[in-house]
């Protein structure tokens, strides 16, 4: 649509983009990190390798890589070198540390339909956990609303680089993405008070409706369009604008949901209206259909073993993720932390390696997979040429809980050490003081 | 890898079906036992009988007859003891009916006994002790003020008596957030912690002031009613009875169950676990114990760590738990992953707590955790094995591969607490257990389904 606020964004993507160009990392020597087994993620692990970063993307990934004059060397013999972990579902800053009244702004209670809401107007860029998050090697992640509404809004795609601003945090080129929900929750919330849905029949009409609301709107604007723009404009909706452009195929559509019956009824609109699903998240019954996701090419963001809950969580199986995988579906984990913490994250891919998902499967759970359902593998997820420094050296094997988090690189700069924890936010009292 | 763990399970199940073995009679031999009382034993064979380990050692006679479990290059620990969550309270925890966990109706309940609210066909049971859980402290959750009492409950049984190993376990008690929260918002007591602290004195005077009741009631009992000639003395006395007097009879105290309750408590009969998370709870906890001489075990005790020295002096135990305790309430700011390593270090003795409805299964991944940060393996496997059979006064009965003991014992692939190590047999009583649940059936069910190694 013409009144898309999509421009908008492409030009603030391009300004922050010429920002950040200007601003620095030209200015930063090269980096090498020597000695590391290299968790690629791209489809090979290398022993003792060597990685070369300059100006804050990565320039070379191999065994023997000549070492600049000027460069800085880590040595990193011994110690695991992963990409930085890539959690596609978090409520980070919009339900910030810790959980009071004051700092719920994950949902817009207010009514069913919120497309017009964004997280970035909520994030707290002082969440105590943004500290916690990258000291367990959490490096980018898309902050979505809650799921107490059937549409909940849109999201945003950050990196935890300690910028003290969201657009200073903000994944330069993330595709747009919205937040769905679908099942029990809406029920609960708008149901027991005899509001509208009060079940799964009228949580489709709702939505349907609303989508059939958004077409008359697109055709008011074409009309007027088409017919010379005579006369005033028709007024601008802001909810049935970010509608339009869930039609047009602009956004990547996220929906919260668990059981088959969910997924059907998801399939029957993304069918009617001819707009894709990107991801089905939580999704614990999706290894049910794991052949039809596949085919659909949807990708799945699951929990890892949380299950039981609520009725929709109890058909549940730790090995979801497993079945999914070796269907060919495209699957990630994530925290949607505050529910798991964030800086747990890496455990998600422990969990599915112990029920059967092998090491480097389990490890694409939580980096490049999450990666390409944002539409952001282009920068991130793998140690590759090319891609953003954003990789973070382990001690130890990841997926052994034992391992920590050495140091964490982003655009090629050091954002934390375990004996330094996060420097940018040294000396900076950010929101409440915790504990390592 | 998961189709091995599934193969070695079924050939133990059917071969437990066959039941053509001497009565009763298992040995598990060849393994690396963690004895977790006399260190370990590599090569060597625990004998089951009767539900008993009756040999342990590495040249152990086994009868003939027995059921042999081979387990050359496995490793045999005992079951683990989750020491706080809600087996057999709950269910489904988002369905009220499937919930009985929380009594929301009164924050002073000691009275409330887990054991008559315990399912043991609740499938989360099933699935913890798929994971080598198999003990639990089954306790109330938090939202009350005294909350009732615990059961130290096996996961394996068709009854409720098949289950509970000991009931009642403990007293209950939630200091900090969670009462105030329930009852506060309602407009009633407690609403503050100030509140708490004065609501559990009270009780407690209460009782005390009810013994007092008793032993009055009793001794004049005693004084007018010597033995053998008691209705004589009675009606003697009876006779010269005036209005006021202290000897004319009168009706017993009526029995209040909340202050029989309080009374083991002061008795030092029942421990009492409290659960605090915040320094200032914690030390309102210890208040409370030494003004009432209770018998106090810390559970949660996020902040515990500040404290550690004070509490080894005190002879305190700590019940830490969840490990992974987040700080996402105002009371658990103070969370470290190095708690217990920490208070194990100052000599605290320490057990784990998953406090979780469904997630108790996690109980060996979180303990990875607590050695990734400082706790000592063998210290770990104590935490969730004899330090928590101590505490409820089950250490001749639980917590070590002893002879004498009650047979629950692990057979693992690996060294307990690492992600890459399964369970492949299991023993609760001396009986090998059924390793299935909801979940592997349909696991298995799809992997089939879809032609999936």
């Amino acid at each position: 649509m013409r009144v898309s606020r999509l421009p908008r964004r492409l030009l603030g993507v391009l300004l922050a983009a010429f920002a950040a160009a200007l601003a620095s990392p030209a200015a930063d020597p090269p980096v090498v990190i020597k000695g590391a087994t290299i968790l690629t993620m791209a489809g090979k692990t290398i022993e003792d390798g060597t990685v070369l970063i300059e100006n804050g993307k990565i320039v070379a990934v191999a065994q023997d890589v000549p070492v600049p004059a000027n460069a800085v060397v880590i040595d990193a013999r011994g110690k695991y070198l992963l990409p930085g972990l890539v959690d596609p579902h978090s409520h980070l800053g919009v339900y910030s540390l810790p959980g009071l009244q004051a700092n719920s702004d994950g949902n817009e209670m207010t009514g069913d339909i919120e497309a017009q809401v964004r997280s970035e107007d909520a994030i707290n860029t002082d969440d105590p956990e943004i500290p916690r998050a990258v000291s367990g090697g959490v490096t980018t992640l898309q902050i979505v609303p809650g799921s107490g509404n059937n549409i909940g809004g849109w999201a945003t795609v950050v990196k935890l680089n300690g910028a003290e601003t969201v657009e200073g945090m903000k994944f330069p080129n993330a595709p747009p993405s919205m937040k769905w929900a679908w099942g029990e929750n809406q029920k609960r919330a708008y149901g027991s008070k005899g509001q509208p849905p009060g079940t799964l029949m009228g949580e489709a009409a709702i939505v349907r409706q609303k989508l059939y609301d958004a077409q008359n709107y697109m055709a008011k604007w074409k009309a007027w369009e088409e017919g010379g723009k005579k006369g005033a404009p028709p007024e601008r909706n802001l909810q049935l604008e970010s509608l339009a452009d869930v039609l047009e195929g602009k956004v990547r559509v996220n929906i919260h949901s668990y059981q088959v019956n969910h997924f059907a009824a998801l399939f029957r609109i993304s069918d009617e209206f001819h707009f894709p699903i990107t991801a089905l998240h939580h999704a614990l019954d999706a290894y049910m259909i794991a052949p039809e996701i596949a085919r659909r090419h949807i990708g799945v963001v699951t929990f890892a073993d949380s299950w039981g809950f609520k009725v929709e969580a109890w058909d549940a199986i730790p090995q979801n993720a497993y079945l999914l995988w070796k269907s060919g579906v495209t699957v990630s984990l994530h925290t949607d932390n505050p529910v798991i913490e964030e800086r747990y994250y890496i455990e998600q891919a422990s969990i599915i390696n112990h029920y059967g998902m092998p090491d480097d499967a389990a490890l694409a759970a939580v980096t490049i997979n999450p990666a390409r359902i944002l539409g952001i593998e282009r920068w991130v997820g793998s140690i590759e040429p090319g891609k953003d420094a954003d990789v973070v050296l382990w001690n130890g094997p990841p997926l052994e809980l034992t391992s920590k988090v050495d140091r964490v690189f982003i655009d090629g700069r050091v954002v934390y050490t375990q004996a330094g924890g996060f420097l940018p936010w040294r000396g900076r009292q950010a929101g409440v003081r915790l504990q390592p | 890898m998961m189709r091995r763990f599934f193969l070695t399970f079924c050939l133990t199940a059917l071969t437990g079906c066959a039941g053509a073995y001497a009565q009763g009679v298992v040995a598990i031999t060849g393994a690396r036992l963690l004895t977790v009382t006399h260190g370990v034993i590599e090569d060597g064979t625990v004998l089951v009988e009767n539900g008993k380990i009756t040999a342990v050692g590495t040249s152990v006679r086994v009868p003939a007859g027995a059921r042999r479990i081979d387990a050359k290059g496995k490793v045999v620990i005992p079951g683990l003891i989750d020491a706080g969550d809600r087996l057999g309270l709950v269910e489904i925890p988002a369905e009220q009916v499937t919930v009985d966990s929380t009594e929301y109706t009164d924050p002073v309940q000691p009275e409330l006994r887990v054991l008559d609210a315990l399912n043991p066909r609740s499938e989360l049971i099933r699935v913890a002790r798929a994971e080598g859980i198999t003990e639990a402290l089954s306790t109330p959750a938090e939202g009350n003020l005294i909350a009732g009492q615990s059961a130290l409950i096996r996961l394996n049984g068709e009854t409720v008596e098949e289950l509970v190993v000991k009931s009642p376990a403990a007293l209950h008690i939630n200091l900090g957030e969670s009462s105030k929260q329930t009852y506060g918002s309602k407009g009633k007591p407690p609403d503050t912690r100030m509140g708490e602290i004065a609501m559990v004195r009270q009780a407690f005077l209460k009782a005390q002031h009810y013994r007092e009741e008793q032993e009055a009631y009793a001794r004049k009992q005693a004084l007018l009613s010597p033995a053998g000639v008691g209705g004589q003395a009675q009606k003697q006395s009876g006779e010269g009875a005036k209005p006021g007097d202290e000897s004319k009879p009168s009706a017993p105290p009526a029995h209040d169950l909340k202050m029989e309750t309080l009374l083991q408590a002061l008795d030092g009969k029942l421990p009492v676990v409290v659960g605090a998370h915040r320094l200032s709870d914690i030390e309102a906890a210890l208040r409370l114990a030494d003004e009432f001489h209770l018998r106090i075990i810390l559970s949660h005790a996020t902040a515990a760590w500040r404290l550690a020295d004070k509490l080894a002096a005190k002879k305190v135990p700590v019940i830490v738990g969840p490990i992974q305790e987040e700080p996402s309430r105002m009371e658990t700011l103070d969370t470290r992953l190095d708690n217990a390593a920490i208070l194990h270090k100052a000599g605290v003795p320490i057990a784990f707590e998953t406090s979780a409805d469904n997630e108790v299964r996690e109980l060996p991944l979180a303990v990875e955790y607590a050695i990734g940060n400082g706790l000592p393996e063998d210290a770990a496997l104590a935490a969730v094995t004899i330090n928590p059979a101590r505490f409820f006064g089950l250490e001749d009965q639980l917590g070590s591969i002893d002879v004498g003991k009650e047979a629950n014992l692990v057979v693992l692939d690996g060294p307990p607490f690492h992600v890459k190590t399964h369970v492949v047999t299991e023993l609760i009583g001396g009986q090998v257990v059924d390793l299935t649940n909801h979940q592997t059936e349909l696991f298995e069910f799809y992997r089939k389904k879809y032609g999936i190694q």
